[in-house]
Order: structure tokens, then C-alpha cells, then sequence
């Protein structure tokens, strides 16, 4: 991995974050490959969140360099979007407008937006529901809008920071299918964190487990498990083998970070 | 007084679901109206039969005996409109300027650390200490009473708007920016959308500030309002003017705070 | 200032001492030695500040509490529910009060007459009352100059409410309105009439003389009155009249020396000592002789009043005029 493929979309040389005298992220590096689903776990604090907000530049490094596309950026970068846990919806926005948002940004005409924002609608399934403002709507249903509105805006990366960690476990399956299906139809380069070691063999094409605090890269790993990702897949010895191979580096370092806490 | 329970009636029972207590909407407006029968009729009573001297409280005829006669010389409603239209304006100029500049305060720390001295000063001040200077700066005409009511409720319409902007989640700033929001977009299409709730129920707040301005506005230099007409009634100790101005407040300050009410479900209605 | 004040306290020490001394000779003859009196610095109230001053009610048994109003309605409503037992007050409240109903006092005396301090001043291009049309003419509502500006804008044929723009403005900003133009006329009284009859770029338009009334009963638009709680001068008619007694003697004592009665109430007005003696020289004591017979029922004060509360039911006022004779006492005069 050692950065010289030119198709890298995403390049860490080197990154480090401290917060005063809190290490958050320890000398990371690591390339996201264009059309890649890259699925990052870790105990909680270990720097998954901080990656993202580098990435989408909410947040600068403290050391090393971070690539987009082959440059830095000082500034957020929209070409980066954000799909929050929180939906992150604007509340006084009906469905369709929260979709169109970032086309509004980039000057679209009011006509021009509704046509392109339709087009997401109905990719995320929310037809009929136009009009409706967030608070009429369940939180599967919000976090589509969420997702629908990052499409929207075309970015280059997809950024995910735990989205499905607030659904309940039905809607959870059903959004994990919905995003497999738009990742193969949009082909996106996709940034992916999570808690659930299942989910990041389900969704991803490739998995990276991160260590507990300061954040380091301790398993980088290919998925090779075969497409659709069903009952079948879930109960094979690859997946469990996959399974048990991650969990043990998870397990790992949550009990460090529990004795380190201690 | 008549109209009283009326509108008191109307203001309780609006049609936006509301949380009920053990008390259901329609037996509560009887007992709400069966109360304020009751008041009016025991005040009534000490009145007429010499409990209390109407030179201290008029009975509630008296007092829509002095309606009926002002509503004939034709001057009742010169004097609430004379009122509502000073709170309005002196409101309206306040909200023009606070909003945005809130907006800009709240938002920025640096313009904040400017004019937080200015705002700390202005903040304690009551409508009444600016009478002197307004007299001085804009004469005795209309603009001074705009000049008060401006005044009165500009610094705290300020401080409600930019206590407003934090109350706003950072999260949707952050998905803005993010959607390609710049500094502009983020403060029309974020933060003023997203405090507008806590705004406007600060401007009701205000709202109330600027009828206590306007009433002071009116002791000096006026010739009609509702102020006017309580201070000219007590120069005449005519109490049952006195107490027709203020009965007239309360209910212009009602009828307004429907008015607000109704537009708030308007503006708001994506709100839970 | 200083050397001043140490001799006003030296002088309220000696005629506290000397009023202690006089004291018990005649405190037989009142019923209740302690009355307060509610004033302002306004000139009705001098006879009672001189006379507190110069020990005079002392003489008479009686030790008064002086207390400071600053508007005459709060001073009423204070007299009416008897928070003070005797009170100095412009007419045109103390008809507002009768006409309310309110039966809480008596006008016992007619302390003065100062129809040349009060009145109409304008900027220099208004020649004659007919001239105020359509121009904004300041006064301070429910007061004598109010009265005397309706009646001389319908002497001269003009409608108050149309022809012009009466504007509530209290007599103390009325120069600096004046000044700035703000307005075009005001009606007011001493001291704001002298110091702006001094100005350049005014003009004295006229004064209460050309009051309607006061071409017929020599009475001012607003003429002051010296009233009492009703209760109290029921159960206290003798503490009353010592009341008038010391008040007629300080009257009279103002008008024999008016240079040592300037330097005693400039504490009262804050004025400086010339200014304080012009005022004096305006005002007309109306001495104990005339009162009996102008309180009199038929007398020239209690129908001047009479007349007034008309005039002021005729441009709506007041509801309804009252019966003036009933709140006079004139037998209590000493």
C-alpha cells in the first residue's frame, strides 16, 4: 500500500492529531483507492471520528499530510460529503429541499434542483414524502434524506460516521442492503466507521481496524466474500473466520484501553 | 370588559395540540368564564355598595360607561391605535436591526468581544432614562416615541437573538458547510432558520417590553395613547380612565400576542 | 452655599428652641400639635416653608412636617386618604378631584395671584393668538396653562382639537422645546416663563390676565388653593385655623421682608438669590382680610371656580362639574 498507485483518492502519509497534550491519532498511513468501501473499526476513541473530520476538513492534522485527489486541503471540502449518525437534517427543510441543499449552494436554478433532487428521492425510495418535513419521518427514513442529500451533491468520497448506529435492527438491515445496492450502482469511494463487526463485513470491500488509544492501524484487511452478502454468505467459514480474525484485534485493544482506562 | 372573557376564551383554547391537563379544553373555558363573571361581579358589588371608593377602583360599569362615552366622542380607538402603531414601529425598526446583527454576533467571537462592552452597558437601561436624550436628539414628535420603544427593546432583542444562534446545533452547521455552505450561506440558510423558534418566542418577550416602553414613551410630549390616556386620567383622577387604559393594554396586548401566535404556526409550522 | 446652609440650621436650631419655649403656653388650645403639609417648590407653598423656617406655626401650638410632591395629583391622592393633613394645590386638580366625587377635603384659603408670570410664549413671527393656527402649541395638560391656552384659543375663534396641535409638554421642558423649535409656542409659568421671556428669539404672546375669568372675577386660570383633609379639620377645627393663623403670618411676613424671605426659600427652590426675589416681586399675597368674604358662597373666589369647572365640562375635562360651595370652609379662617 505504500502510496505510488496514482489512483489513490485518499492519501494518509504519516498523520498524527493531539488535542493539548492528548494523542488522538499516532502516525497513520494508509490509501483509500478510487471505488473503494473501506469500513474502519475500533473501540470508541480511537480516532475513527477524527480521521473523517480530517478528511472532510473539519479538523487539520497536527502532523503528516492528508491527500484529497492529490491535495490538501486547508478548508472543508464539500467534494468529501458526510453522512452523520445524527442525520444532521435541517429541521425547517421538507425532504426534497434538504436534498437539494448543496445544489442550491452551487447556484442551481429552483427548477434545475427539484428535477436532480427527484432523481435521489426515488433512489432512496422516499417518493411521496416531498414534502414532508424530518419531524414526520421515522429515523430510517431521515437518515436515507441524509444519504440522498450527500448524492445529491456529487462528491467524489462518501464519508459515514456510524450511520446506522441509531436505527433499530430491522431498519438497520434493510439501510445496510439499500447502501450495497447504491454503492454498486454509483461505484463511490466510500469511508465507512463503525462499531459492529458485522456490519463492516457485510458492507465493505475492505476493513480496517484501528487500535485503541492513540489511534493506530493495526489490521488492514481485503474482504473477499462474495456478493449478494446473504444468510447463506453470513453463515459461511470464510465469513466467521473473517469474523474471528477482527474480533480478536478488537477485542484486543478494547481490553487495553480498559486497562489503560483503569 | 365585556369583550373580556371572550377573547381571554379564545386565547385559551388554541387549536394547536396542546398537552391537557385533568382539565378538558371545553369545561375549562366554562370555569375560566364562570371565574371571570364571578371577579367582575364581586367587584362590582364592593363598589356599589360602598366597600371601596370608585376614586381608588371604579366599578367594571364605570368603567364601560367611560368606554361607551370615549367610543362616542369617537377618541377610544385614536388612542389604541396611536399605541400599537408606536409598538409596532419602534418594534419593527428593533427586530430589523437585532436579527441580523444577533445573527452576525453570535456567530463571530471576535465581533462579539467588540461590541460586548457597548451591549453591557445598553442592556440595564430602562426606556425611561432615554427619555431626556430622545427629547433632545428627535424633539417631541412621533419619531421620539419610536426613538423609546426602539430603545426599550433593542439591546435585550439582541441578546435574545444571539443567545438564540447558541442554542443552534453545531452539527447542522457542520453538515452545511459540508454540502458547500459558505460563511453567508451558513448564517441565512442555518443559523437564522434554525434559532428563528427561540428568536420569535423572544420577540413575543419583547413584544411586552415595547408596550411598557410606549407607555412611557407617552407620559412626555403626546396627545393620544393609551399611556397618555391613563397618565391625563390621573392628572383628573378620573381612576375609571385610568383603569379603561389599562384594561385596553391588556387586551390590545392580547389580540397582538394571537396575532404573533398565528404567524409563529406559519413561519414554524415544521416545528414538533 | 456652606456658610449659608450652617446659618439656615443655626436659625431652625434657635426657633426650635424658642418654639419649644412657646409650646406650652398654647398647646392647650389645639386638639394635635403634629400636622404634616405635602408642597413643592412652587410659590403657593412659600408662606408654609417661611413659616416652618421662622418658627410661626411653633407660635401657634403647632409643629409642621413638610413633605415633597412632585406632581400636584400625587399630592392629592395623598391628602385624600389622609397620608397628609394640609396641602397647597392648583385648582384645576383639586377640581378634577371634586368632580370624581370624591368628598376628601376642604379649600379653607386662596393663598395668591401671580397672573403675570404665566402665559403664552412664542417665536418672534407670531403676532396674535389668530397666528397659532396650525402650528403646535405645547402645554402641560390638566394644569392652569392648559385651561388658559383653550380658553384664549377660543376667545380668539380657534378650535383646540383642529386649528391647532396642542402637545402634552410639562412646564420644566418647555424652554428647551421652545428653543429647539420643537414647538412653536408653549404656555407655562414661573420660573420657565421669566428665564424664557429673557431669551432672545421669544416673545411674550400674553399672560393669564387675558384669562377670561380673570377679566371678570380677577381669578387666574389656575389659581392656588390651600386645602385640609376632610376628617382631620372635622376633629381638629382648631388645629386648623392655628394652621391658617401661622400660614397668614408667614404670607405676610413674605410680603413685609421680602429680602430675608428670598433667602430662606432659595433652599426650597434652589434658585439663585436675584431670581428668587423676582419671583417674589410677581406674586400677589392675598391677605387673611380678604379671604372671609372671597371664600364667601357668593363670593368672587367660589364662583371664579364655579365658572372654571364649567369651562372645564364645556371642553371635556372633567364629566361633570361640581358644586364649588360644598368643598369651601371659610368659617375655619381665623
Amino acid at each position: 500500500m505504500e502510496g505510488l498507485t496514482s489512483n489513490a483518492v485518499i492519501r494518509f502519509s504519516d498523520v498524527s492529531k493531539s488535542y493539548g497534550s492528548l494523542l488522538a491519532l499516532n502516525d497513520v498511513s494508509f490509501n483509500v483507492e478510487e471505488g473503494e468501501f473501506v469500513v474502519i473499526v475500533g473501540a470508541s476513541g480511537c480516532g475513527k471520528s477524527t480521521m473523517l473530520n480530517m478528511i472532510a476538513g473539519f479538523d487539520q492534522p497536527s502532523n503528516g499530510r492528508i491527500e484529497v485527489q492529490g491535495k490538501e486541503h486547508s478548508g472543508v471540502n464539500p467534494q468529501c460529503g458526510m453522512v452523520f449518525q445524527q442525520y444532521a437534517l435541517f429541521p425547517w427543510m421538507t425532504v426534497e429541499d434538504n436534498i437539494a441543499f448543496g445544489l442550491k449552494m452551487k447556484g442551481q436554478s429552483k427548477a434545475e434542483r427539484r428535477q436532480h433532487a427527484q432523481e435521489f428521492i426515488e433512489m432512496v425510495g422516499l417518493r411521496g414524502f416531498e414534502k414532508a418535513y424530518p419531524k414526520a419521518l421515522s429515523g430510517g427514513m431521515r437518515q436515507r434524506v441524509a444519504i440522498a442529500r450527500v448524492l445529491a451533491n456529487s462528491p467524489s468520497v462518501m464519508l459515514f460516521d456510524e450511520p446506522f448506529a441509531a436505527l433499530d435492527a430491522m431498519t438497520r438491515q434493510v439501510l445496510q442492503e439499500e447502501l450495497v445496492k447504491i454503492y454498486e450502482q454509483q461505484r463511490k469511494t466510500i469511508l465507512f466507521i463503525t462499531h459492529s463487526i458485522d456490519e463492516a463485513l457485510l458492507l465493505s470491500s475492505r476493513i480496517v481496524v484501528m487500535s485503541a488509544r492513540p489511534g493506530r492501524i493495526v489490521q488492514d484487511i481485503q474482504n473477499d466474500l462474495p456478493h449478494p452478502r446473504n444468510a447463506e454468505v453470513q453463515l459461511s467459514e470464510r465469513y466467521v473466520e473473517l469474523k474471528r480474525h477482527i474480533w480478536g484485534s478488537v477485542q484486543a485493544e478494547v481490553m487495553r484501553s480498559i486497562e489503560g482506562a483503569a | 370588559m365585556r369583550a373580556e372573557p371572550a377573547v381571554r376564551g379564545a386565547s385559551s383554547a388554541p387549536p394547536l395540540p396542546r398537552r391537557r391537563g385533568p382539565i378538558a379544553g371545553a369545561s375549562k373555558l366554562i370555569i375560566s368564564l364562570v371565574s371571570c363573571i364571578l371577579i367582575i361581579a364581586v367587584w362590582e358589588g364592593a363598589v356599589r355598595f360602598g366597600f371601596i371608593q370608585p376614586l381608588f377602583l371604579p366599578a367594571p360599569s364605570q368603567i364601560v360607561n367611560r368606554a361607551m362615552l370615549m367610543l362616542e366622542q369617537g377618541t377610544l380607538f385614536g388612542h389604541v391605535i396611536a399605541s400599537t402603531w408606536r409598538v409596532m414601529v419602534g418594534f419593527v425598526l428593533a427586530s430589523c436591526v437585532a436579527i441580523p446583527l444577533g445573527i452576525f454576533l453570535g456567530t463571530s467571537a471576535l465581533s462579539r468581544a467588540i461590541f460586548d462592552p457597548v451591549l453591557s452597558f445598553l442592556r440595564p437601561l430602562p426606556s425611561m432614562s432615554w427619555i431626556p436624550l430622545s427629547l433632545l436628539w428627535f424633539g417631541i414628535g412621533e419619531s421620539q416615541k419610536y426613538s423609546i420603544v426602539f430603545m426599550g427593546s433593542f439591546a435585550p432583542s439582541l441578546l435574545y437573538v444571539m443567545e438564540a444562534t447558541k442554542g443552534v446545533d453545531p452539527l447542522l452547521v457542520k453538515a452545511a458547510q459540508n454540502l458547500g455552505a459558505k460563511q453567508k450561506d451558513v448564517m441565512l440558510e442555518v443559523i437564522l432558520p434554525a434559532s428563528l423558534p427561540q428568536i420569535i418566542s423572544g420577540l413575543k418577550v419583547m413584544l411586552g417590553i415595547a408596550w411598557t416602553c410606549v407607555i412611557s414613551a407617552e407620559l412626555v410630549a403626546a396627545r393620544e395613547g393609551l399611556g397618555f390616556l391613563i397618565m391625563n386620567g390621573k392628572e383628573y383622577f378620573q381612576t375609571d380612565t385610568v383603569v379603561l387604559g389599562m384594561v385596553l393594554i391588556s387586551l390590545t396586548v392580547m389580540a397582538t400576542d394571537i396575532v404573533f401566535r398565528a404567524l409563529e404556526r406559519r413561519i414554524l409550522k415544521w416545528k414538533d | 452655599m456652606n456658610v449659608f446652609r450652617r446659618t439656615v440650621l443655626a436659625g431652625l436650631a434657635a426657633t426650635a428652641l424658642f418654639g419649644g419655649c412657646m409650646w406650652p403656653a398654647v398647646a392647650a388650645e389645639v386638639e394635635v400639635s403634629k400636622v404634616s403639609y405635602g408642597g413643592s417648590p412652587w410659590l403657593s407653598h412659600y408662606p408654609v416653608w417661611v413659616g416652618i423656617k421662622k418658627g410661626l406655626f411653633a407660635q401657634h401650638g403647632l409643629e409642621v412636617q413638610w413633605q415633597s410632591f412632585s406632581t400636584g395629583s400625587a399630592r392629592m391622592s395623598s391628602l385624600a386618604i389622609g397620608e397628609i393633613d394640609f396641602g397647597g394645590t392648583g385648582s384645576i386638580s383639586a377640581i378634577a378631584l371634586m368632580a370624581s366625587g370624591a368628598k376628601a377635603f376642604y379649600v379653607i384659603a386662596a393663598p395668591d395671584s401671580y397672573a403675570t408670570v404665566e402665559g403664552i410664549i412664542t417665536t418672534p413671527d407670531i403676532n396674535s393668538v389668530a397666528d397659532l393656527k396650525g402650528k403646535k402649541l405645547g402645554v402641560p395638560f390638566a394644569t392652569s396653562s392648559h385651561v388658559l391656552a383653550l380658553d384664549v384659543l377660543e376667545q380668539a375663534g380657534l378650535d383646540p382639537n383642529k386649528d391647532v396641535t396642542l402637545i402634552n409638554l410639562p412646564s420644566s421642558d418647555a424652554p428647551s422645546a421652545l428653543m429647539a423649535k420643537q414647538v412653536d409656542a408653549v404656555t407655562t409659568w414661573t420660573p420657565a416663563f421669566n428665564s424664557l421671556k429673557a431669551q432672545p428669539n421669544t416673545k411674550v404672546l400674553l399672560d393669564a390676565r387675558e384669562f377670561s375669568l380673570y377679566k371678570q372675577f380677577k381669578l387666574g386660570p389656575g389659581p392656588d388653593l390651600l386645602v385640609v383633609n376632610q376628617s382631620f379639620a372635622d376633629k381638629n377645627p382648631k388645629s386648623t385655623t392655628a394652621f391658617l393663623q401661622g400660614y397668614f403670618e408667614a404670607s405676610q411676613f413674605i410680603k413685609d421682608n421680602p429680602d430675608e424671605a428670598a433667602k430662606i426659600l432659595m433652599e426650597l427652590t434652589q434658585l439663585p438669590m436675584d431670581e428668587q426675589s423676582n419671583v417674589l416681586k410677581d406674586i400677589e399675597w392675598i391677605g387673611l382680610a380678604d379671604q372671609q368674604k372671597m371664600l364667601s358662597p357668593d363670593g368672587t373666589f367660589t364662583k371664579g371656580l364655579q365658572s372654571l369647572a364649567d369651562f372645564l365640562v364645556r371642553h371635556k375635562q372633567i364629566d361633570t362639574a361640581p358644586r364649588i360651595d360644598q368643598w369651601v370652609k371659610a368659617e375655619l379662617l381665623p
